[in-house]
């Protein structure tokens, strides 16, 4: 134990992922003097990378910026240039976007929870260390995700960076026998991911509430996964088009990322959690009772349940996947053809961590000229700031190692780039 | 799961190829789909691309006679220095490599030691990178090694390197 009054925590991190991050704690006379997420976010350049291709290409290149969740990415950006053409999709395609989406969320969710996060409650220093006395655990996770993986392969053409997937639809769509094998899959799935979440409900969760502003997509009669309007629990509503007079995005010397914030009210959370509260009463009737029998009310304000909330999401994501190939039937063409036009498009979709918004301005020819891309980690960097500082004041009495690991287990609460970016991390200690 | 046939011999290039020198894996794994096509000795062995998540690797070469994993890493002696490892080597948790959310390419062989996972044999032909920012060239140090490697990987799964520890 250490009650030294002076102090600094400095976690630093090379990651090349999504974020690339650090940690800085400094304790001064004590109390909690300045706690700083560093991320420097790759998106920014991509920013910049897009201006002058042609209108078809950001659903292939924004798909570069995350290894775990380029859905994510495609699909804000077909729907922002869809957009900005003027071009809706045929609802079949929209199902079958829907369906990939699912599958990257079972994908990415389930390496949250499996392979970073849960170590963290069980004691294990890694998903390694918990598969050496548990190897049906982590088997178990890795067979869910697998089924996640299958999803993106079939439809996607590959699993990772998938390569079907283009501005008004899909390169190629599926015949109906196609997607049947997946059922068997995916039927096995939904047990694990029941199971899953009754072994995370399990956990023992630290005492910890916020009262941030939640923000997500919502899309009345269905859980928002691919489209819908923004909503938060302050009582705002409106469209993606919208997303910019709302939140507004400010620079901070400390990170190469920016922080957003709601437009005259602060500071706010997307993500599971956001979205279980925003949507809960959208959820399948299976997912809802395992909601509630894993102990989750009606909101989720302690970061700890993120990881019942992201297996709950898990449960209802393979349901939907199930639905989606149940109901099937191919569109007439693979895809719709978006001829270019002058204008600016928006797109929000719900990445597994959260709200992902893109706009793209083009010119007559279909040439981008300008392009926004605001990724969920840099909308939740603020709020995990200020959450963090709470959590190190309620921890002062530990000494640096153990308040480290707190932190980075606190980190992990909310955004498995940013876990990444603290699993790698050579911890300094600056003593004062 | 598919199941794959025996004796499976595979080629992985880990990486991005936005990424500057991350994208050496990826391209090695296209210069040697080139040379699959001239070179009969090649055709049976499959060659994948992957961004190292640790399960889909685990799922990749699961069952595999023989693996030879291809990526860039940071660090290193000099840019442009090759390693060839074999299993026992890269067994290690390592951290600071180029890796996808923070589980490293060692803590992924541990992993699939443990779940028993590994292909019978596995190789790692890492190249020390020097930019890994965004863009698509390589540097020159990097770029001047993806046929040499490519050629490497190719006498491996086709048989002809003989013993990878005598390498």
């Amino acid at each position: 134990m250490t009650h030294r009054r002076d102090r600094t925590l400095e976690v630093r991190a090379l990651a090349r992922v999504e974020g690339e991050g650090a940690m800085h704690v400094r304790v001064r006379g004590g109390a909690v003097d300045d706690v700083r997420l560093e991320i420097y976010e790759p998106p920014r350049f991509f920013e910049a990378f897009l201006r002058g291709r042609r209108h078809t290409e950001p659903p292939d290149i924004t798909a570069r910026i995350c290894g775990i969740c380029p859905v994510a990415y495609q699909m804000s950006a077909c729907a922002a240039i869809e957009d900005a053409c003027g071009v809706p999709v045929d609802p079949a395609v929209a199902a079958l976007r829907r369906l990939l989406y699912c599958g990257e969320w079972i994908e990415s969710h389930t390496l949250h929870i499996y392979l970073l996060h849960a170590p963290d409650f069980l004691g294990y220093p890694s998903a390694l260390h918990l598969a050496q006395d548990r190897r049906d655990l982590v088997e178990r996770g890795l067979a869910l995700k697998r089924a996640g993986n299958d999803v993106l392969e079939l439809l996607g053409g590959r699993a990772i960076h998938p390569v079907n997937v283009r501005v008004g639809g899909f390169y190629r769509t599926p015949l109906p026998r196609e997607l049947a094998p997946l059922r068997d899959t995916l039927r096995t799935a939904l047990r694990l991911a029941l199971d899953t979440v009754r072994w995370v409900a399990g956990f023992d969760f630290p005492e910890f509430h916020h009262d941030h502003e939640f923000l997500a997509l919502s899309t009345p009669g269905r859980y928002a996964i691919e489209s819908g309007s923004v909503v938060t629990t302050g009582g705002h509503g409106f469209s993606p088009r919208h997303f910019e007079e709302h939140v507004v995005e400010d620079q901070v010397p400390h990170s190469t990322a920016l922080h957003a914030r709601l437009a005259g009210r602060g500071s706010y959370l997307v993500g599971p959690a956001a979205r279980y509260t925003l949507n809960r009463r959208w959820l399948s009737p299976l997912a809802t009772q395992a909601a509630t029998a894993a102990g989750l009310g009606p909101d989720c304000r302690n970061p700890y349940r993120s990881i019942v909330v992201r297996a709950v999401e898990t449960v209802y994501a393979v349901e939907e996947a199930l639905r989606i190939i149940d109901e099937y039937e191919p569109p007439a063409r693979p895809y719709v053809d978006v001829p270019p036009r002058a204008g600016v498009g928006y797109g929000a979709t719900e990445a597994p961590r959260g709200v992902l918004f893109h706009r793209y301005r083009l010119d007559p020819d279909g040439l981008i000229t300008s392009a926004r891309i605001v990724p969920p980690t840099s909308q939740n960097q603020a709020a995990i700031e200020q959450d963090l500082r709470r959590f190190v004041e309620a921890r002062l009495d530990l000494d640096d190692e153990h308040l480290t690991h707190e932190c980075e287990q606190a980190i992990r609460n909310y955004d498995p780039c940013i876990s990444c970016a603290t699993h790698f991390l050579d911890l300094t200690v600056d003593r004062a | 799961m598919s199941v794959h046939p025996p004796g499976r011999r595979i080629v992985i290039g880990l990486g991005n190829e936005y990424r500057r020198d991350d994208g050496f894996g990826p391209l090695v794994v296209a210069a040697l789909a080139e040379r699959r096509g001239r070179e009969p000795r090649l055709a049976a062995a499959e060659l994948w691309v992957s961004d190292g998540d640790p399960a889909r690797l685990l799922d990749l070469w699961a069952g595999a006679d023989l693996v030879v994993l291809v990526d860039a890493v940071r660090g290193g002696d000099q840019p442009g220095r090759v390693y060839e490892l074999v299993v026992d080597d890269v067994d290690r948790p390592a951290g600071g490599t180029a890796s996808s959310h923070g589980i490293s390419l060692g803590s992924t062989v541990a992993l699939a030691r443990a779940l028993g996972r590994l292909p019978r044999r596995l190789v790692v032909l890492a190249v020390s990178g020097r930019e890994f920012g965004f863009g698509v060239d390589l540097s020159p140090q990097v770029a001047a090694l993806v046929e040499p490697v490519a050629r490497r990987a190719g006498e491996l799964v086709a048989g002809t390197g003989g013993d990878p520890r005598a390498a």
